[in-house]
């Protein structure tokens, strides 16, 4: 790739960048007053030359991360760094332009009294604060407008000046056309429901204080869930059958992506799939199987203008002596995938997602800055978005023997002494209030991280930039949980909470 | 004997007091008791409180104001005697601690009231990353102006207080004095029925203060009222109707100027220069009816007067400034159409009754 797409492309995009955000002032130049305090906003941002820094930075990041690819590199790992890199980059820098522009915006306010006038106009409260809002996140939209171009204009120059087909066909298949998984639905399936009457009463006689402690449904579910993570891993002379449910017509496939050590060959599993009743209608047939093995993926394909059918996949191993078991206990080891939209589309969500996330953080900072003062404020902003980026983790971290969370009768997530109904039996070294008074605050900390990770875990949990690089569709089911617990639900309650104090609050300070 | 000719041709206070001011402006509008009051105040108190809420500064104690339509109101008082709280108070920037406040009736957060009210903080506080065009049309959309009313009182107020020429410049690069106009000039985009200015000639450079003073008495011709704080007496003497003295957060005094400042036993006499031997024979004559005279002086030319006549001059000449120039008409929307054809601000109601004092 030529010096000339590095400077041509990011010239581009930063002239559209800038064409966005005139085009921003001038759409907020009409209308009530609450766009004028975001318009504004606009002007401080890209003024004080915060946003144009961002702006420009993540220009730049996005053709550094680029330019450094190796072209020596398979493709698919190109585009994989890319974007993972890039939207990294791009994510960082939009985060701390919201903190610093949501708080700066409003704590300049007090700080330089410039709200002396603006709040003694007939502007409310409530939409001065929410003109504030709007116009960090419309600055944050500019920001990941210019980056979803970048970054897809940059993945476009990769495939289109591969040489190798292959390569270009393998990212095509694995991140360009972003597929939908299907996840195995063990429960449908009649023999591992029958091994799974098996399984309880044993289960049930090793676990008795645990039955005791949940109650008989949730410790239902429970073993069910330890059942089928137990079944996942097989074992050299088993065999498994998994069900896929509702397989659309048309192309599919089959990934097989497990944990296995040593590797086995290629012959030592056999796949089997049947759709409906028949067996195998497997592209690429038996070659293709025999080359499977694990960590592959092939292609099984149901016939156009069928209905929506079960897809029973069976892995057998051959070689009743290998000393391994398969083990696809992890997250998407075994899956039926189809292709359901293109990666424009794809990153649109994943960058809508961030957008909404940006809102979550821009309506904190607003909120932090309009008691707190401007360092104090970003400070709080930036511990709190920290943890809650990081709460998926800490959540699963603490779950995890000798943590501090465990799930209670109801399946909420309960904090070791904090249980409903008394004693428990999870096991974990902080079950006893701690008597030295440094562990008492640290335990304190911890709880309180803790609360507040709970609380934010769908931020840490969707990650969709994880699914964009996997390939996988970021679906609207997935962009609809954002936009309805980030969006609406924390970012509006983050809103009534500061726009209640806001309203309270005395705008001037003692001056006797 | 004091006051006299105005030998440079300028303006001097006793005209300012007698001429202009005093005679035609505020003084004649106090209407006090006219209509309802557009600010009330009673028995308004704030005590402000440290970070463990503990009561530690009593700013304003038992306040009873009323500031009528028409009334050039005029708060006086020391640093810190509670002025600039009151203001915040009726403005709905502090809460009181007690009593109460309205504004046209309503509560100072009321939106229909403040879109009636114009306020000139008593620092100028104006975003220094936006130019003065763009300051102006903020403000202006904040009051719900149309934009082809935006544009037109921009441009007049920016006429007006003389910073048309440096509109384009960011307001952080702009001087202090620059700033307080541009202050000014938002505090008057709406064409408020109620002004409220807060040390309105702080920073301001003398045609600066004297265009505000000039400001002041011609929005009271028009009806408007003003409320202002100020502890330069001679600008709150000149222009208020009626004023109010605070000390400590209490009232200390409360009237009209002429109320307040009237010395009832004395007497001020103005004529051309007199020779020696006629002076005695005014002594004499005052003497023989029992009085005395106390004073006999020339004056000199103020040097406001001076400094205005120099500045003037050198607008005259053309010289370039980077500066705000001197100002010009009041802005058409404030004038109103009766006085459409009213020449420069700075001359307006001073230079007029200069030549009645003449």
């Amino acid at each position: 790739m030529g010096v000339l797409p590095l400077i041509l492309l990011p010239v581009a995009v930063g002239a559209l960048m800038w064409l966005a955000l005139r085009g921003v002032r001038a759409a907020l130049g009409y209308g009530p007053p609450l766009l004028a305090v975001a318009r504004n906003v606009v002007d401080e941002g890209s003024r004080k030359r915060v946003a144009t820094f961002v702006f420009v930075s993540s220009i730049v990041f996005i053709a550094v991360v680029a330019w450094g690819l190796d072209p020596r590199d398979p493709l698919l790992f190109r585009i994989r760094n890319l974007l993972t890199y890039g939207i990294g980059g791009v994510v960082t820098l939009g985060m701390i332009m919201t903190m610093v522009l949501g708080c700066g915006s409003v704590a300049s306010e007090f700080e330089e009294k410039q709200i002396y006038s603006a709040l003694t106009k007939p502007v409310g409260r409530t939409p001065f604060l929410i003109g504030k809002w709007l116009g960090v996140l419309l600055l944050d939209g500019v920001l990941l407008f210019g980056a979803g171009i970048h970054l897809y204009a940059w993945v476009e120059l990769q495939v289109r000046t591969c040489e190798d087909e292959s390569e270009v066909a393998r990212a095509r298949a694995q991140v360009l056309s972003p597929y939908l998984d299907i996840p195995s639905n063990d429960a449908t399936d009649p023999e591992t429901r029958r091994r799974f009457e098996e399984y309880l009463p044993e289960y049930a006689t090793r676990n008795s204080r645990r039955r005791e402690v949940l109650g008989a449904e949730a410790f239902l579910d429970f073993a069910w869930s330890r059942f089928l993570d137990e079944r996942r891993r097989i074992s050299p002379d088993q065999g498994r059958t998994y069900c896929f449910e509702n397989v659309r017509p048309g192309p599919a496939a089959l990934h097989l992506c497990a944990r296995m050590y040593p590797p086995p060959l290629g012959d030592q599993i056999e796949v089997i799939v049947q759709i409906g009743d028949s067996l195998a209608a497997v592209d690429k047939a038996k070659e293709e199987l025999e080359l499977l093995g694990v960590g592959k993926t092939t292609v099984i394909a149901l016939e156009e203008g069928s209905e929506p059918r079960s897809v029973f996949v069976r892995i057998q191993f051959r070689d009743k002596e290998s000393e391994s078991p398969i083990d696809f206990t992890e997250l998407h080891a075994l899956e039926v995938v189809q292709p359901a939209t293109n990666f424009a589309n794809n990153l649109a969500r994943t960058l809508l997602i961030y957008l909404v996330k940006f809102g979550f953080v821009a309506a904190m900072a607003v909120f932090a800055a309009s008691f707190l003062s401007f360092p104090v404020a970003t400070l709080t902003v930036a511990l709190i978005t920290i943890v809650a980026s990081a709460s998926d983790y800490l959540i699963t971290s603490s779950m995890e023997p000798g943590g501090t969370l465990y799930k209670d009768s109801r399946g909420r997530l309960t904090q070791s002494g904090h249980s409903h109904g008394g004693s428990h039996s999870h096991s974990h070294s902080h079950e006893q209030p701690a008597t030295d008074p440094i562990d008492a605050v640290l335990d304190s900390i911890e709880r309180f991280g803790l609360v507040i990770a709970q609380a934010l875990r769908k931020y840490g949990e969707v990650t969709p930039t994880t699914s964009l690089v996997d390939g996988r569709v970021v679906t609207v089911a997935v962009v609809g949980q954002s936009i309805l617990w980030i969006g609406l639900v924390w970012t509006g309650s983050v809103g009534v909470v500061a726009l209640v104090v806001f309203r309270r609050r005395e705008l001037a300070r003692v001056q006797v | 004997m004091s006051g006299g000719a105005n030998e440079g041709g300028g303006p001097s206070d006793e005209v300012l007091k007698q001429g202009a001011l005093n005679q035609d402006a505020p003084k004649q509008n106090a209407r006090r008791g006219v209509g309802a009051p557009i600010v009330e105040c009673k028995a308004l108190s704030k005590r402000f409180r440290d970070f463990w809420l503990r009561s530690r500064v009593s700013a304003v104690t038992d306040l009873d104001l009323k500031v009528y339509p028409g009334d050039v109101f005029g708060l006086l008082g020391p640093n810190g005697s509670g002025k600039s709280t009151t203001i915040k108070m009726i403005l709905g920037l502090l809460f009181p601690t007690s009593g109460t406040v309205t504004m046209f009736g309503q509560a100072p957060s009321d939106v229909a009231a403040k879109s009636r009210v114009g306020y000139l903080p008593e620092e100028t506080h104006l975003y220094p990353f936006l130019n003065a065009r763009e300051t102006l049309d903020f403000y202006g959309r904040l009051f719900g102006l149309d934009r082809t009313e935006r544009r037109q009182r921009i441009d007049e107020l920016l006429e007006m207080v003389g910073l048309a020429d440096v509109k384009r410049r960011r307001v952080g690069e702009y001087s202090k004095g620059m700033q307080r106009r541009l202050g000014l000039a938002q505090a008057l985009i709406n064409d408020p029925d109620l002004v409220v200015l807060d040390e309105p000639t702080s920073g301001l450079d003398p045609i600066g203060t004297r265009q505000v003073k000039d400001l002041l008495v011609e929005l009271s011709r028009r009806g408007k009222t003003l409320l202002v704080s100020s502890h330069l007496l001679a600008d709150v003497e000149q222009v208020c109707s009626r004023i109010m003295v605070l000390f400590g957060g209490k009232i200390l005094a409360e009237g009209t100027v002429d109320e307040l400042l009237e010395v009832s036993r004395e007497m001020i006499l103005r004529t051309e220069q007199l020779d020696e031997e006629t002076l005695s024979r005014v002594r004499e004559t005052i003497a023989k009816s029992g009085r005395q005279l106390l004073e006999a002086s020339t004056p000199r030319q103020r040097l406001e007067s001076r400094f205005l006549e120099l500045v003037a001059q050198a607008e005259a000449e053309g010289r370039e400034t980077s500066g705000a120039g001197s100002g010009s008409q009041l802005a058409a929307f404030l004038r109103g159409d009766a006085r459409a054809s009213t020449p420069r601000a700075v001359d307006t109601p001073v230079s007029t009754h200069e030549r009645e004092g003449e």
